[in-house]
């Protein structure tokens, strides 16, 4: 027995029983100090790098396109063409568009108290659940308020608030359900993370009409929120599993890895 | 002292390194896990004994600093730990000369075991057992990430030699 105790075999399964305990009883609350001190630490190393790696990032896109340009650019040549005959029809889409864009590009600085914050962090895992933000109770912060960028785009809430620091959960985290509206055919739903999908517009009723390539924005409901907010376009639509509901995919207007800062809506003007 | 120091400030900067740099360069498909290829290297030259205590003071740091349940890192780190302390020391006259199959398959496992405790961690706290394999990944999306792991191993491996050397740390 003697023996026994003293094998690494016994070592690692006393110290995995006590984390699997520490894990089970999630005693966030306890180690909130901690974290906050220790993000306080990492937090102006974070905040460069993430900076840096932005804009390493887009150096990296910039020379991909330019291999791309030659064959975008014959093939762009070609859909001109095409597209001067539909050019009759075009008026009319046109139109529609700038109410559209009337309705969405709320620069909602005039509007709302905003605090800006530089993203300092990014979720690990490659899941795309969160991101921190350099901005915490400190500067008024509190969970639950909505996080855009410049124009009037939602990408998510705050969820944990530190004392320099936040984390913000973004739509496509599965923990987060925002209130949503078809801007075309007024459909109301909820915005749902979903793992692998992205963001998934939920709930929406069957007799409600919703078609690809429709804008959804948020629709206000529960306060929270304001209406108007930008959040996606509709991908694809297809039937809940249950069969009582319409399900949509959406495609995010922005990726995440190349913005640098982003707002926080602390109130209504 | 000099050690331990050292040692901090490596864990220090590999943490940052993996919550803002690696998301953001290497993207969602190619998330090469720096912190638990340092995990691995670091129990492969110091051994069971002398790297387990480490691993989990990275563990929880890498907790605190990644959001997670506190815990979830240290127990995949002294999973890791044991691991390769377990498989090292049983198969490495066998396979003398083909080190580096070894050293290969232990990143495979680290990552695999890394990726299925995060994934019941999180299907436990969702309550969703369905989750599992969103969580756990495709098969691409893990070549991938072995991939960047792998890389990133052999990276770490010989820059940890090299700072060892440099520094004159004991084995």
């Amino acid at each position: 027995m003697q023996k026994f105790i003293h094998t690494k075999f016994f070592k690692i399964i006393i110290i995995a029983a006590l984390f699997l305990l520490l894990i089970f009883l999630n005693p966030s609350d306890i180690f909130k100090p901690v974290r906050s001190g220790f993000l306080a630490s990492l937090k102006p190393f974070q905040k460069f790098f993430y900076s840096f790696s932005v804009g390493i990032n887009n150096i990296k896109e910039f020379i991909i396109s330019i291999d791309q340009l030659k064959s975008e650019n014959e093939q762009l040549i070609r859909d001109n063409q095409v597209l001067l005959f539909e050019n009759a029809s075009i008026s009319d889409i046109k139109n529609e568009n700038t109410t559209l864009r009337e309705q969405l590009n709320l620069i909602p600085r005039d509007k709302y108290d905003l605090s800006a914050a530089f993203i300092v962090s990014y979720d690990p895992s490659g899941t795309g659940n969160w991101l921190e933000i350099d901005k915490g109770s400190e500067d008024g912060i509190f969970p639950g308020m909505p996080v855009i960028v410049s124009k009037g785009i939602i990408i998510g809430r705050i969820y944990e608030v530190n004392r320099k620091s936040s984390q913000v959960m973004l739509l496509t985290n599965p923990k987060s359900t925002v209130n949503i509206i078809d801007v075309e055919s007024g459909a109301k739903g909820v915005a749902k993370g979903e793992y692998g999908l992205g963001i998934i517009f939920d709930m929406v009723l069957q007799t409600d009409s919703i078609s690809i390539g429709d804008s959804v924005i948020t629709s206000g409901i529960g306060g929270e929120i304001p209406r108007g907010l930008y959040v996606g376009t509709i991908q694809e639509i297809h039937q809940s599993e249950d069969h009582l509901f319409q399900q949509a995919v959406l495609t995010a207007p922005l990726q995440i890895s190349n913005i640098r800062m982003v707002f926080v809506i602390k109130n209504n003007k | 002292m000099k050690k331990k120091l050292i040692y901090l400030l490596i864990f220090f900067i590999a943490i940052v390194i993996q919550t803002s740099i690696l998301p953001v360069i290497l993207g969602s498909n190619f998330n090469g896990d720096i912190v638990l290829m340092l995990v691995l290297v670091l129990s492969v030259i110091d051994g069971f004994f002398a790297f387990l205590g480490w691993s989990i003071i990275l563990g929880i740091l890498y907790d605190l600093a990644s959001y997670s349940v506190i815990g979830e890192h240290a127990l995949i780190f002294s999973l890791v730990v044991y691991f390769v302390s377990f498989f090292s020391r049983r198969l490495s006259l066998e396979v003398k000369g083909i080190g580096w199959v070894l050293l290969f398959m232990f990143v495979i496992i680290a990552t695999l075991l890394s990726k299925s405790i995060i994934a019941l961690i999180t299907v436990w706290n969702f309550q969703d057992l369905h989750l599992y394999w969103k969580i756990f990944g495709s098969l691409k999306h893990i070549a991938f990430q072995i991939m960047s792991n792998s890389i990133l191993f052999l990276f770490l491996f010989f820059l940890i030699k090299k700072i060892k050397e440099f520094f004159k740390l004991e084995k």
